[in-house]
């Protein structure tokens, strides 16, 4: 609140604006700080040695060629590090659901099994990195091969090879449910079912997965450089190691990228805590790509067998969605998290009377997966809108028109199915998705597109058009802080307890800060990632921190504006009540030469005067931002697609994706949100996959095997954000807007070749291949 | 992946198939390859080096012969290595079948199922199906000029000429020298651009007719 007790209304000076990103400045001079740029004095670097094998017993690691190499100071094998036991999964309530969680946790090190090619066996540290990977290479490790289970429908089947003994391949289920599915079936004018298969991909953030550890013995004390979320990485990293959380503090570094991938805490950053503390030396870990491809989180990999009742217009009665997700052969901190999201999210923006979903969570010997951005939107929104697309095609009428049919409006909201995602109960409370889809497919120009592509196809071009809509949820996680500090120099400090992963987050923070204090966001310095600064935080994720890292700076910074007041009143002997904020300075209302700026009320506020005056010292404001309720923006994105007859090649001629973002605080970093989204879902639908040959072996281990969307592949993409629909949740009146981008653009770019081939219900799974086109392709042709 | 190649021999069906179940002779033909001796249980120990750009690598383990049918005349035999620096493996299983072509020539098929771990995978997929094939490609001739050389080779094996036939020299590559990236490489990416150099010009062919 304000000190005069209203909401801030007015119209925001940087809020709104296309503001130049802060960050970039020192980004592209090349004077950002990564954590391969920290280098410390006697620092030892570490090299794991990964299991070549998919699923085995070791018989014996033999590492003493490898210690006896000069220049090796310390070879770690999983007994020495067993008792500090597996990576812990994230307390958030479903041990409570699966007891047994646990037991599927990463271990360290393996000790007798390994469940995949890439795990950790061992760790060398070595005083280079050459001599740590050459020592690495003489680490002779004897393997029993055992037999593999890499598909997750036949990992729950009788008789597959079990991961984790006694435990079974299925980690957790979820079920949800609501109305009466039986007789929405049994009441269907027409049913219609498909299996559909998304396949696996990941991230791919430009920066590899890297830590720097620092140790001081004098105070028993860990430094930890690169990790991202730093709060959640040292609480389960000090209860690992058995260190007080005071005795680990992390430190900031730019990061180049996430995308949910590298967020979590891995094997490997303990390890290199671990080693720290035990040879008393800094520990740096710099993963190499081929390491990344294998051992960070991998995502997506789902099969769904969707079915949906209509009535005899094509209205859905019921949908029925059975889902194996592929975990791989551990859970990652946030494991069950993405397939309870998965299973909630299948009915996405549509008025489903009745549901009934059950997804398995299967262990397979694949590499761990974990969040992806947009994790299960994008899988079940293919399988969703794939559903729709076939339905269509069934009762005749038009994709757009079935959809018209059953998108939620003004008038169905409050929508709540009754149940929870990640215990938060599913509420769509504001906005309306029927009039934004007729909203987005005239701006997309969806006929012109249609026309132009029927002419083509006439002229013998296989071009074809797709439509996907989309329904995303933003803002998990309960809360976050900020802290605000003014300097006598007049620049202000935003310590937030996100992180900058290269969202924008540092300037879409200094323009909400700039609007409340009335100054330039230029001013504005976002402190982020440093736990002695900020001793408590979420981070981010989820498509959360313009709405709850900006909901917290936005309070601190009202409770500094309300100390300035306070203090300035005393210094000016008025009553706060004739005080106003302009440009960044106090003035008495209707006497303009009586000012005192944020700076000058910062200075006389310090140590001594505060304390004599029974205050806290300087100027600034600290809160802790609630929010209980998930906020849902939704989307639309059509894509006009076409196919090289001879070369299987597809190029996407158009791409229009829409957004309602409620509020859009910067439209540049919105617009960078929303095309890096899709271009990563251009990724996920025709180039990207983490494929496996049937031994367990990962056949994408480069750059030249897993194909990522260059600047030639992705096309122009025209972008349409409305602010049709604030939020009433929270205070800036705006919706997470960091992933929809990506969640259409799969079942989008299946229609459009669905319509290129002119066979409905075509494409069945994600991605395809050159080759994979070709196949679909040339049956036609004959 | 599997990779097949068929030659004929001008030897009678029977000669060759017996030649064939000969391990320390048939597994010399693969390019690097050495046998070290026989086992108790019949398997041989092997070692082999296969060079890849900057990469080395360096197997040890076991070939044998797993199954046999005389009277089809075909055979499968196995060869597996664990590399001795690094943490790679390779697996390869020859199934190997002699048809009668003539009462003096014999058709001779090999499938090779090969499975490779490790960092050699890294060398990106279509490169290694090319690198795998030319080296059984090699193989292959070897086994053909060995087999061609008949009884004579059999008994002298440092014999320069050529056996009854008349065919190439039958001696296999040296036991040490391994597969150099200068040859192994360079033949794939020659290969390659080949292949790239037929695509331009067949897309100028017909950039030219549709000019026209």
């Amino acid at each position: 609140m304000n000190p005069d007790g209203k909401a801030n209304e007015r119209p925001g000076t940087h809020v709104g604006q296309p503001v130049l990103r802060l960050e970039d400045d020192r980004l592209l001079r090349g004077r950002a700080r990564f954590a391969d740029d920290v280098d410390l004095r006697g620092q030892l670097h570490m090299r794991i040695v990964r299991s070549p094998v998919a699923h085995g017993e070791i018989r014996s690691v033999d590492a003493s060629a490898a210690e006896a190499l000069p220049g090796v100071a310390l070879v770690l094998r999983g007994k020495d590090v067993e008792e500090l036991g597996t990576v812990p999964l994230e307390q958030i309530g479903y041990h409570e659901i699966f007891p047994d969680l646990e037991a599927f946790g990463h271990p360290l090190l393996a000790v007798d099994r390994v469940l995949y090619v890439g795990q950790p066996v061992a760790a060398v540290l070595a005083e280079d990195p050459y001599v740590a990977e050459d020592a690495a290479d003489l680490v002779f490790v004897d393997y029993e091969p055992l037999p593999v289970v890499l598909d997750p429908v036949e990992a729950l089947a009788p008789g597959a090879p079990e991961l984790h003994p006694g435990k079974g391949n299925e980690g957790a289920r979820f079920e949800r449910r609501y109305g009466d599915i039986d007789a929405a079936f049994a009441a269907a004018a027409h049913r219609v079912s498909l299996e559909l298969r998304m396949g696996r991909h990941t991230g791919m953030p430009m920066e590899t997965r890297n830590i720097v550890v620092d140790y001081d013995r004098s105070r028993d004390h860990l430094s930890v450089w690169g990790v991202v979320h730093v709060h959640d990485t040292r609480r389960l990293m000090a209860a690992m190691l058995g260190m007080p959380l005071s005795s680990i503090s992390t430190r900031p570094t730019d990061l180049g990228g996430n995308f949910g991938v590298r967020g979590g805490i891995f094997p490997e950053y303990v390890l290199a805590a671990f080693a720290a503390r035990r040879i008393d030396r800094p520990v740096k870990w710099v993963e190499d790509r081929a390491e990344h491809l294998v051992a960070t989180s991998h995502a997506r990999e789902q099969v769904h067998r969707i079915e949906g009742a209509f009535d005899a217009d094509g209205r859905l009665l019921g949908l029925r969605d059975e889902i194996w997700h592929n975990k791989g052969a551990f859970f990652r901190q946030a494991a069950p998290l993405i397939t309870d999201i998965t299973v909630g999210m299948v009915c996405g923006p549509y008025r489903v009377p009745a549901y009934d979903g059950r997804i398995h969570a299967v262990l397979t010997n694949k590499t761990p997966s974990g969040a992806y951005r947009a994790p299960g939107r994008y899988e079940a929104t293919f399988a969703r809108e794939r559903l729709l697309d076939s339905a269509a095609a069934e009762l005749g009428i038009d994709p757009v028109e079935i959809r018209r049919r059953n998108l939620l409006t003004e008038d169905d909201l409050p929508w709540e199915p009754g149940f929870e995602i990640v215990f938060e109960p599913v509420s769509y409370n504001s906005g309306d998705v029927l009039a934004h889809f007729e909203k987005a497919l005239p701006a997309a120009d969806l006929e012109g597109m249609r026309a132009e592509a029927t002419e083509l196809r006439a002229a013998g071009r296989v071009v074809g058009v797709g439509i996907g809509v989309l329904m995303d949820k933003a803002g998990l996680g309960l809360y976050e802080t900020a802290a605000i500090e003014v300097d006598p120099t007049g620049r202000i400090r935003v310590m937030t307890g996100g992180s900058s992963v290269g969202q924008g987050i540092e300037t879409v923070l200094a323009q909400i800060v700039a609007d409340e204090l009335t100054v330039d966001p230029g001013q504005i310095d976002v402190i982020h990632g440093d736990t002695d600064l900020i001793p408590d935080g979420v981070g981010s994720w989820s498509s959360r921190s313009t709405v709850i890292a900006g909901g917290a700076a936005i309070n601190a910074a009202r409770r500094t504006r309300e100390k300035a007041f306070r203090i300035a009143a005393g210094l000016l002997e008025v009553a706060e009540g004739d005080l106003d904020l302009q440009g960044g300075s106090v003035v008495v209302r209707g006497v303009p030469d009586r000012r005192l700026t944020l700076a000058e009320i910062a200075a006389a506020w310090d140590g001594w005067t505060a304390r004599l005056a029974g205050d806290e010292p300087g100027l600034g404001g600290r809160d802790v931002y609630l929010e209980e309720h998930m906020n849902y923006p939704y989307g639309v994105t059509v894509v006009q697609l076409e196919i090289d007859r001879r070369t299987g090649g597809a190029t996407l001629r158009r791409f229009f994706t829409s957004c309602e973002a409620g509020r859009a605080i910067n439209p540049l970093t919105t617009a960078g949100q929303v095309i890096g989204a899709a271009a990563q879902g251009i990724g996920g639908a025709l180039f990207e996959e983490l494929a496996y040959d049937e031994d367990g072996q990962p056949l994408a281990t480069s750059f030249i095997d897993y194909l990522l969307p260059t600047a030639t592949e992705v096309p122009p993409i025209e972008l349409l954000v409305c602010e049709d629909a604030p939020t009433p949740d929270n205070p800036l009146r705006a919706k997470g807007i960091g992933e929809v981008g990506l969640i259409a653009v799969g079942a989008a770019i299946a229609a459009a070749v669905d319509d290129a081939v002119g066979v409905p219900g075509l494409v069945a799974k994600l991605p395809l291949s050159p080759a994979d086109l070709l196949a679909l392709v040339e049956p036609v042709r004959a | 992946m599997l990779i097949e190649n068929d030659f004929r021999v001008e030897a009678p069906a029977g000669e060759v198939y017996a030649l064939m179940l000969d391990v320390e002779r048939v597994a010399t033909c693969m390019p690097g390859c050495e046998v070290l001796g026989q086992r108790d249980d019949g398997a041989y120990d092997g070692r082999m080096s296969v060079k890849l750009g900057p990469m080395k690598m360096k197997y040890e383990g076991t070939v044998a012969i797993t199954a046999q049918d005389a009277a089809a005349r075909s055979a499968v035999m196995l060869a597996k290595g664990v590399e001795a620096r690094g943490q790679g493996s390779a697996q390869g299983t020859l199934t190997m079948s002699v048809a009668e072509a003539a009462p003096a020539a014999a058709d001779v098929a090999v499938a090779t199922d090969i499975k490779l771990t490790g960092r050699v995978a890294q060398m990106g997929q279509g490169i290694m199906r090319d690198v795998a094939t030319k080296m059984v490609g090699e193989m292959a001739a070897n086994m053909e000029r060995l087999l061609a050389g008949g009884e004579g080779e059999a008994t002298r094996p440092d014999a320069a000429g050529g056996g009854a036939t008349g065919a190439a020299p039958p001696t296999p590559p040296p036991a040490d020298s391994h597969v150099g990236a200068g040859t192994l490489l360079m033949a794939v990416i020659k290969g390659r651009a080949a292949a790239l150099r037929n695509w331009f010009r067949q897309l100028r062919r017909q950039g030219t007719e549709a000019n026209r």
